[in-house]
């Protein structure tokens, strides 16, 4: 039941070789293990200033393979604050050289950012997207968290700096309990950057992880906090992401609840210490066939399993009984990409109908209904390191868990689903 | 409380193993065992493995140096100083009934590290070489008395021996018990008694039969409704398995995990703070015994909040295997 949201990847043997992808479209290098921040709840604090982490060469070799990089839009660079990596251009120019890679981020404290000089630099190299940590809405609670008064100011003069850059500004805040009272306040402070998207990142207890530091917020204490702050992302029209936090306590936000990650290039060691998740009702869950995490163990060593308080969305008699909110409404493209073959919301599928298609983790869901029953369908871009159903020439498909007595049905539509789909050459995500 | 921290904490004493060399943890006064190693599959292709309702499961990837289960046995017997009898008995049992049709279970009482006990267990399974009975396996005790009798008409579906150490010796005659096919019902024999009603046992997966398990522990009057409570009945360290167990008992209920690994397991003793040289002999054999599937069960009682801060207190934990 324990699982771990983040998946393998190795740094040893040289070349990298990602063992499995999340997000298959995004692959996140950490290398340059320094901060000049020192936060509370850091993923990697153990590993700062011990491990090199991915250096230069293996990723360029990561990155001359075309095996590896297949499929591959989006190259995160990350640290430690990887603006304090001497090598952060070349490290770019690397993440560019790759003929798919639609788009370069950098995840970073913005501290350095400020005075535009370095920021373009990074721009001119190729970067166009800053994902900025922002733990506060105020000098206080920075501080209490980054343990270096002072870094508000900074903090806050690099994201205008980014804001008024030609690249997309995405922000991530770790509820805590320093924080988690002013979740709104964050998106208050940053809603006037009009950023491209807000993450919250509910605490990923990798290096505590015995709670020692009190830092866990009780789930039901977060939710109205994270709640607001989510409505604050909608009236703003932010995208928002939350992560590590049960998707059935977000109610009309659960669309936004996605615990998955990017494919990370990084000591084999970092894994050792990856915080296990666990669900006392993932048997029965749909959310957690879909991506629901849970709760860490920590949490649960702590405050216990809440097993009253969350309310699992039961598998239906297909296996597929999936909360309407839990995945995201299609676009107008993805609407007309889907009636081109035959698969829009109405669709008749031997006798069974397309109830809705919708964006969902690195892919599409559809929902297939008959008779009150529903079946998920998954369909992401082709990977054959990942487990599938069946393969297109470009796509792979899973379907949910089928009940027994509906295997003979089950088996008329996906063969249906599967024949429409084969002209596709790519997903419209 | 019993941190997850300290359910790591096979990192804080391999270190000092590797200091002392690895006699440090064997007893004084006896020599280190050889281990036993894994028995091979039966030549009719039985399985090598078998959980503790002697039911096969396919083992991790294996190797030629992997060694059975039987050994954590074995140690624990050392440690008590009744290897002799235990190995000799084990034995006995093996000659007249054929290779893994015994499952074996240790007990340990929480904070007693003198006060074990172990348990013999028979089930009537396709693969048995030939029928038997509690006064087969009776005779096969000897020179130990095994008090009780299972008549033949009883649909059981498994007895059990149950002995300490002065048992084991010869000292006092030796309980039995019977579990009751499709009943999940145990009785205890003795001479001269009439069964008594011993235990219940629902088996259930741990995914698809948790209202099961969590409707069973809510109704335990042993367990109280502390928030922190389940997570201490169910850590979650231990859900995946291939079963959960919930036992109601006479004086006390319990949960068991059947088919764990090397790591889970290793989680299990040090939470339920089992002697240390039982727990340095797993490690030091580690890599031998990763191959293997464990089974756990843990016996809660019901205890002042003050004391135990969720309302209730492990009494008694075991750790079974077949052989």
């Amino acid at each position: 039941m324990a699982r771990t949201s983040m998946q393998r990847a190795t740094a040893a043997p040289s070349p990298l070789v990602p063992v499995e992808r999340t997000a298959p479209h995004s692959v996140l290098v950490a290398f340059g293990f320094r901060c000049n921040l020192a936060c509370t709840f850091c993923m990697v604090e153990d590993v700062l200033g011990q491990r090199p982490g991915t250096d230069l060469a293996t990723f360029r070799a990561f990155a001359q393979d075309p095996q590896q990089t297949r499929g591959i839009r989006q190259i995160v660079l990350s640290g430690g604050e990887a603006t304090l990596e001497p090598e952060l251009l070349e490290y770019i120019a690397v993440a560019r050289s790759i003929a798919s890679v639609e788009h370069v981020r950098i995840q970073t404290n913005a501290t350095r950012l400020g005075a535009g000089s370095l920021l373009n630099e990074l721009i001119a190299a190729g970067a166009d997207e800053f994902f900025v940590s922002v733990h506060g809405a105020d000098e206080p609670t920075i501080a209490e968290i980054s343990q270096r008064p002072g870094s508000f100011a900074a903090i806050r003069a690099g994201l205008e700096t980014i804001a008024a850059s030609p690249a997309r500004l995405f922000t991530n805040t770790c509820t805590v309990r320093a924080n988690f009272q002013q979740l709104t306040e964050i998106v208050r402070l940053i809603a006037p950057l009009q950023p491209a998207g807000m993450d919250f990142w509910n605490l990923w207890p990798r290096v505590d992880h015995v709670a020692m530091r009190a830092q866990i917020v009780p789930v039901k204490t977060l939710q109205p906090h994270l709640l607001a702050a989510l409505d604050a992302c909608t009236a703003a029209h932010i995208p928002a992401t939350v992560k590590w936090f049960p998707r059935c306590l977000l109610g009309r936000h659960a669309a936004c609840q996605d615990d998955s990650q990017p494919t990370t290039l990084i000591d084999r060691d970092y894994w050792e210490a990856v915080p296990a998740y666990a669900c006392i009702w993932e048997g029965v869950c749909a959310h957690a066939r879909t991506g629901c995490s849970g709760l860490s163990q920590a949490y649960i060593e702590t405050y216990g399993w809440e097993h009253t308080e969350l309310t699992p969305a039961r598998i239906g008699a297909a296996g597929g009984e999936v909360r309407q909110e839990a995945v995201a409404p299609a676009s107008g493209s993805v609407r007309a990409w889907a009636a081109a073959l035959g698969l829009d919301v109405g669709a008749d599928l031997a006798g069974w109908r397309v109830e809705s298609v919708a964006g969902h983790q690195a892919g599409l869901r559809w929902l297939l209904a008959r008779e009150g029953v529903q079946l998920p369908v998954d369909v992401r871009l082709r990977d054959e390191r990942l487990p599938a159903w069946q393969r297109t020439a470009h796509l792979d498909v899973m379907h949910g868990r089928v009940a027994d007595g509906l295997r003979a049905e089950v088996a008329k539509v996906l063969p249906v689903f599967l024949q429409r789909l084969q002209p596709a050459q790519d997903l419209p995500v | 409380m019993v941190t997850g921290k300290l359910a790591r904490g096979a990192s804080r004493w391999l270190p000092v193993m590797a200091l002392n060399g690895l006699q440090l943890h064997a007893s004084p006064r006896e020599p280190r065992l050889t281990p036993w190693p894994q028995p091979p599959a039966g030549p009719r292709g039985e399985s090598a493995h078998y959980d503790y309702c002697l039911l096969p499961y396919t083992p991790k990837a294996t190797t030629a140096r992997d060694l059975a289960s039987v050994n954590l046995l074995r140690w624990s017997w050392q440690a008590h100083g009744v290897l002799a009898q235990g190995e000799a008995l084990l034995q006995r049992l093996h000659a007249g009934l054929g290779p893994g049709q015994v499952v074996w279970g240790i007990k340990q009482r929480v904070q007693q590290p003198d006060a074990a006990s172990w348990e013999l267990y028979f089930y009537r399974r396709p693969h048995n070489p030939q029928p038997y009975t509690l006064a087969r396996v009776a005779e096969l005790f000897a020179p130990l008395v095994v008090e009780g009798a299972v008549p033949d008409h009883w649909r059981w579906l498994m007895f059990s021996v149950e002995f300490d150490v002065a048992q084991l010796r010869g000292e006092r005659p030796c309980a039995s018990s019977v579990y009751i096919a499709s009943s999940g019902l145990s009785y205890k024999l003795r001479d001269n008694h009439p069964p008594e009603l011993e235990n219940h046992y629902v088996f259930r997966d741990p995914l698809t039969g948790i209202d099961d398990i969590l409707a069973r522990l809510q109704v335990s009057v042993h367990a109280q409704p502390h928030p922190l409570g389940l997570a201490r009945l169910l850590p979650p360290q231990l859900m995946r398995c291939f079963h959960v167990c919930v036992a109601n008992k006479r004086q006390a209920d319990a949960v068991y995990w059947s088919r764990v690994d090397l790591a889970q397991l290793q989680f299990f003793l040090d939470r339920h703070g089992w002697p240390q040289p039982l727990r340095a002999q797993i490690a030091d054999h580690a890599p031998q015994l990763a191959h293997l599937c464990w089974d756990l069960g843990a016996d809660f009682q019901r205890a002042p909040d003050e004391a135990t801060g969720v309302g209730f207190s492990f009494i008694k934990s075991g750790i079974y295997g077949a052989y």
